[in-house]
């Protein structure tokens, strides 16, 4: 199994606007590789995958997930694993401290996205409420991996 | 005394419940689904209130300036009707602050020493009509049962603001205009729930008071002041009224690293909240403590038990902070987790519930809402995060928050009922909710074998006990085939349905008896197939629970029983277990046979079992069914109108049911009752057949079988003295 994470942002973003910064998990092996987006909770590490984004601007980091509100995450769900062939690649979904965060002045911006399906358990994957209990015998098809990517966007002056 | 009977439908006088309060005569309780006389006394008092508000005026020169015209009081609120029988809580919702222009209402059934809930409905687009005198509003209810009378109108004077509050009226009616029941609701409060909150803190953290709105930006239009979390929900037409002594927790019931565990939070809340019960009831404890081991803000921890959305926390040492801005997070947490045990999910998450229900804004994400992230807000146009929340925030729930706060349907918002996330519930359970209240003196019990063969019928044993060592009088109408006694089983797919027996017995006679606790009153009952048709048809676990009215019209349920039927380990187990399980031969079993052309498949089925597998373990089934019709008469009409009589056959009778007898040894064959039932008719058929010798032997040898079945002395005792009487009758004394 091999796979890697990539961030993507445009060319030229100015400040006083958010950067659509977009990530990508491709399969890079030659088998097939089970994975899962994010989910609600995995942002700020709530429930696996954690999928952890930070913003950093020179050594401060302007923009991260606050800390939990708290852990009523929604159920896991069968359709929420996602199956990539050899090449194939998947956009993971939201990531609301991308999107909402907006460099208010210029300067070199580093996104970084962190993500981790090593859990201690596949109940770790779980949702609070409403949950089939059955999905988690599909957690197991998901490779233990931690992936990091980042990306540097130049913003310009408004 | 009230049967189980459908609160919206009147109860015509032939159909009135007679029963007994006393052996001196017999008492007219009224008709089932009113309780309406206390509450048109109450009426009357708030009239005579009124009147007392308006007394006459006095008489002084005419004014030169025009007579104010007085302002009306605003209808919507909560009524309450009163008395025995049902009891309809009515929420009025026209008019006021954020009208959804809806009623809803839950019925709860009083009588003896309980309340239980029945239902709910609600008319989420009433026409409504307002006069100079009165507001109506109308239109067809959604039910959680099948309501014999639907249509709904509610109905409310207009009176003065000086004038107390008049009470509704509410008239169930069958389309097009069949007038079912009407109960006269009494004004209760100006708010559609009442919630006790009760608030312990952990000793060193500070719970939070109060924010004013106006020490930070917000937007127009909002609310302006100082706001607290009762404030917040008063804003939705909620009253959360704080309750209780709050009382401070030491730091070391989170265990030594502080941090608070749900299981520990949960031990707290058992411990700690005065208010606690396992039961549904509007009653929340929020408890401030130090931090959570998952470092959240707060939690709504009591999401996996049987009651669930009792409690929740919030943690001090992730919220604590005295600037504005602190304050107001610290606000939004509390409203938020509290929120959760009143069974509402985050904004995004709406589509998750059990049913789905519509997300808002972006796919919730845009929710100006208490129970939004901040910092996960995202409308579908403009700025989103943190700082774009606070802008626009009104200190508010949305719009369809508020319809579930005010109209939920009972069980989806009543803190301690539906799990979690779960908004749906099949409805005839509702039926069965444990008494808030129980002083009846009396308890049910549900027993059956644990696991049922496929196709084996189904028989549960009801046992029905006094608790007061000084006896209990009730009726001995025990049996579901009876008005008073009803069943409810959930099925493994997690449906549950309510039994519903083939023949209904009218209650139209005393049967008074006195229990007491050495003494209790069993009932054999058939469950397997009722007027819907087989209801264990499918191998899985299936969960039972009855019912009750006693004479005083408590309503006593039993816990609930769990019992399981077996998939089919051989095809022959598969295919025995199919003969028995059609529609025929479930009326059959029920009714222990018949000659009835109509069931000539059923028959033929049995008939089968007995030919092709007479060793298998289910044709002692067959053998009972056939086995006690062959005992009697059956009398049937030919289309000729002549009536034809096949005679008993005692002697096959006798030969079938010894047979039962015989395989019913353990957990096999048929139940104590049944082959109680089983012996005593097999002495009868061996009497009718010329002999009695064997009949008596048959009845000699009642109390040493049931005694090889492990059953208490006191039972084999009353299945003696059973015997004796059957011999007599069929022997004489001699």
């Amino acid at each position: 199994m091999t796979a890697s994470l990539a961030l993507h942002g445009p060319a030229g973003p100015v400040a006083g606007r958010p950067v659509p910064v977009r990530a990508e998990l491709r399969n890079d092996g030659a088998g097939e590789l089970w994975v899962v987006g994010v989910l609600d909770g995995s942002e700020t590490g709530t429930r696996f995958p954690v999928w952890r984004p930070s913003v950093r601007l020179g050594d401060r980091v302007v923009a991260a997930p606050p800390i939990a509100e708290d852990p009523l995450v929604g159920p896991l769900r069968a359709q929420d694993f996602r199956r990539l062939g050899p090449g194939e690649a998947l956009d993971p979904g939201r990531l609301a401290t991308f999107e909402v965060f907006t460099p208010d002045a210029p300067g070199t911006y580093v996104y970084a996205l962190e993500l981790s399906t090593e859990s201690p358990s596949p109940d770790a994957w779980l949702g609070r409420f409403n949950q089939d209990p059955s999905v988690v015998e599909l957690v197991a098809r998901v490779p233990r991996l931690r992936l990091r990517a980042e990306l540097s966007v130049e913003v310009q002056p408004p | 005394m009230t049967a189980l009977s459908d609160p919206t439908s009147a109860v015509p006088a032939g159909a009135r419940v007679t029963m007994y309060r006393s052996d001196e005569e017999q008492v007219d309780e009224g008709s089932a689904g009113n309780g309406g006389e206390a509450a048109e006394a109450a009426a009357e008092a708030t009239a005579s209130m009124a009147a007392a508000a308006t007394a006459p005026p006095v008489i002084g020169p005419i004014s030169p300036f025009p007579v104010p015209i007085l302002r009306k009081r605003l209808v919507h609120g909560r009524y309450r009707s009163s008395g025995t029988g049902y009891q309809l809580e009515l929420r009025v919702d026209v008019g006021g602050s954020r009208p959804t222009n809806r009623f809803s209402a839950d019925f709860f059934n009083v009588g003896g020493g309980t309340e239980t809930y029945y239902g709910s409905f609600r008319v989420d687009a009433p026409t409504i009509t307002t006069t100079a005198t009165e507001v109506k509003l109308e239109g067809l209810g959604s039910f959680t049962w099948a309501a014999g009378a639907p249509f709904v109108r509610v109905t409310i004077p207009r009176v003065t603001i000086f004038q107390a509050p008049a009470p509704a009226t509410v008239q169930f009616i069958t389309p097009p205009s069949t007038s079912g029941a009407t109960y006269t609701c009494a004004f209760a409060s100006p708010y559609f729930r009442s919630v006790l909150w009760e608030q312990d803190c952990v000793a060193g953290a500070v719970p939070f008071v109060s924010y004013d709105t106006t020490q930070l930006a917000k937007p127009a239009g909002s609310f302006s002041g100082v706001l607290d979390v009762s404030g917040a929900y008063r804003l939705a037409g909620i009253e959360v009224l704080p309750s209780g002594t709050p009382n401070v927790i030491p730091v070391a019931a989170a265990g030594a690293d502080a941090k608070w565990t749900d299981a520990e939070l949960h031990a707290a809340m058992v411990t700690n909240f005065s208010l606690w019960a396992n039961t549904p009831q509007w009653k929340v404890w929020l408890l401030v403590a130090t931090a959570h081991v998952g470092g959240y803000r707060g939690i709504m921890f009591d999401y996996t038990d049987t009651h669930q959305r009792q409690g929740c926390a919030v943690f001090y040492d992730a919220i604590q902070g005295s600037a504005p801005y602190d304050q107001r997070a610290q606000m939004r947490t509390y409203v938020h987790e509290l929120g959760h045990a009143f069974n509402l999910l985050h904004s995004w998450q709406k589509d998750l519930a059990d049913p789905p229900q519509p997300l808002g804004d972006n796919n919730g994400l845009g929710d100006l809402s208490w129970m939004n992230y901040t910092w996960n807000y995202q409308p579908s146009s403009g700025p989103g995060g943190d700082a774009a929340y606070w802008a626009a925030f009104p200190f508010q729930f949305t719009d369809n928050e508020v319809i579930h706060l005010r109209h939920g349907l009972y069980k989806n918002v009543v803190m301690g009922a539906n799990p979690f996330g779960k908004g749906a519930a099949e409805v005839d359970p509702d039926l069965f909710d444990s008494p808030t209240e129980d002083r009846s003196g009396l308890a049910l019990e549900v027993r059956s074998k644990g696991a049922f063969a496929y196709g084996e019928p189904v028989v549960v044993e009801l046992k029905l006990s006094a608790t007061d060592t000084r006896g209990t009088v009730t009726h001995g109408f025990l049996h579901p085939n009876d008005d008073f006694a009803a069943i409810a089983i959930r099925q493994p797919s997690g449906r549950t349905v309510m039994f519903r027996p083939m023949l209904r017995h009218c209650a139209d006679e005393d049967r008074e008896i006195r229990l007491v606790p050495e003494l209790a009153l069993y009932k054999s009952a058939y469950i397997g197939h009722g007027r819907d048709g087989g209801y264990f048809e499918q191998p899985g676990r299936y969960a039972i629970r009855a019912v009750y009215v006693a004479a005083d019209g408590s309503r006593i349920v039993s816990p609930v029983t769990e019992l399981r039927v077996r998939p089919p380990v051989t095809a022959r187990d598969e295919q025995v277990g199919e003969l028995l399980m059609g529609d025929e031969q479930g009326q059959l079993l029920a009714l222990l046979g018949s000659d009835s052309e109509h069931l000539s498949s059923g028959n033929a089925a049995l008939d089968e079992v007995l030919d092709k597998h007479a060793t298998h373990p289910l044709a002692t089934f067959a053998r009972l069914a056939k086995g006690v019709n062959a005992a009697r008469a059956f009398k049937q009409l030919t289309a000729e109108k002549q009536v034809t009589v096949r005679e008993p056959d005692p002697t096959g009778s006798a030969a079938e049911l010894a047979k039962v007898e015989k395989a019913s040894d353990g957990d096999a064959g048929v139940d104590n009752i049944t082959l109680n039932f089983v012996m005593r008719t097999r002495a009868r058929a061996e009497a009718r057949a010329g002999n009695t010798k064997k009949a008596q032997a048959t009845l000699d040898s009642m109390p040493k079988v049931f005694k090889a079945r492990g059953l208490k002395p006191a039972v084999v005792e009353t299945v003696r003295r059973q015997a004796e009487k059957t011999k007599a009758e069929l022997l004489g004394d001699g």
